[in-house]
């Protein structure tokens, strides 16, 4: 291993977890308003958060494939899916502002959507 | 007669490629990482840079990653993966050209993992019309580096035995290059 191999690794290390860091704290916020589904790109559905009583199961059928999400109160997850290697029921619930959920085999986005932090201004 | 034995050693370099490549799809991933694999199939096209340059690297991946879609990654996923062999193999080269003694294969790997990662996202936000996935970008870029560093290992120590079987071969007048 070169100096240079050791310059390229701790760079990339180093520039990857500052980026983690800062979409971490200032990218996503703390809570969601409401959830959208997308589908090829193309707004499926939206749900708000404050319309939700109880936990509602969306089944998507396009003709890209199957999907089925799970939203709750304040959170929301897919529990099923037809693509072969079940990525995004893996990634298990997400709540947070601009957290999203990809299933790429059939084109599909939930992303969360609402305040991107609780503070609404700071004044000095 | 003279590229008989190149033409064999390409096709080699391509059947290793795609038999790695489907073994590392047999490998399951317990948490969810999507994209994150370990580029085993990634060591045939960083050897193929090394030993025949940048035309015959982008001919065995691009061939690799087709092949290796249809067999093992179902066809929605070729699109991804075509797209990370280009782009990783032409980042892979420039960096052997410009950089080699400087860095070893462990630095070429290393940033052919970063295009690879790089293009694959840039694909998959054209498909879905989402730029929002790049914010996946950092996880991807930590296991590529980590993958990457690995696979850099290996290369390292296979280039040195391969180059020597090819300097024997050729003694024997032998054209491999």
């Amino acid at each position: 291993m070169t100096v240079g191999d050791k310059m390229i690794v701790i760079c990339m290390l180093f520039i990857s977890l500052t980026s983690m860091f800062i979409i971490n704290t200032f990218f996503y916020g703390t809570a969601g308003t409401s959830v959208i589904i997308e589908v090829n790109g193309e707004l499926y559905a939206q749900y708000n958060f404050n319309e939700i009583t109880s936990t509602k199961y969306i089944e998507i059928q396009t003709q890209y494939g199957y999907n089925k999400v799970e939203i709750e109160k304040n959170r929301v997850r897919v529990v099923e899916a037809d693509c072969p290697d079940k990525l995004d029921v893996l990634a298990g619930w997400i709540s947070r502002a601009n957290q999203m959920i990809v299933c790429l085999p059939n084109r599909m986005v939930v992303k969360i959507v609402g305040k991107n932090t609780e503070i609404d201004g700071v004044s000095y | 007669m003279k590229t008989t034995f190149k033409n064999v050693y390409i096709a080699m370099l391509i059947a290793i490629g795609l038999v790695l490549h489907i073994i590392e799809s047999t490998i399951p991933v317990p948490i969810s990482l999507p994209g994150a694999k370990l580029g085993l199939a990634n060591i045939t096209s960083l050897l193929t840079v090394v030993i025949y340059g940048p035309i015959t690297a982008l001919i065995v991946s691009v061939v690799r990653a087709t092949l290796g879609g249809i067999i093992a990654g179902g066809v929605s996923s070729i699109p991804y993966s075509l797209s990370g062999a280009v782009l990783s193999t032409i980042v892979m080269w420039l960096a052997y050209k410009g950089l080699y003694p400087r860095l070893s294969l462990i630095g070429v790997s290393v940033l052919g993992a970063a295009a690879h990662n790089i293009a694959q996202l840039f694909t998959a936000s054209l498909i879905l019309s989402n730029v929002g996935l790049f914010t996946y970008l950092p996880v991807l870029l930590i296991i590529g580096t980590i993958t990457g560093y690995f696979i850099g290992l290996v290369s390292n120590l296979t280039v040195k035995t391969l180059k020597f079987n090819i300097d024997k071969q050729q003694a024997r007048g032998r054209k491999l290059l």
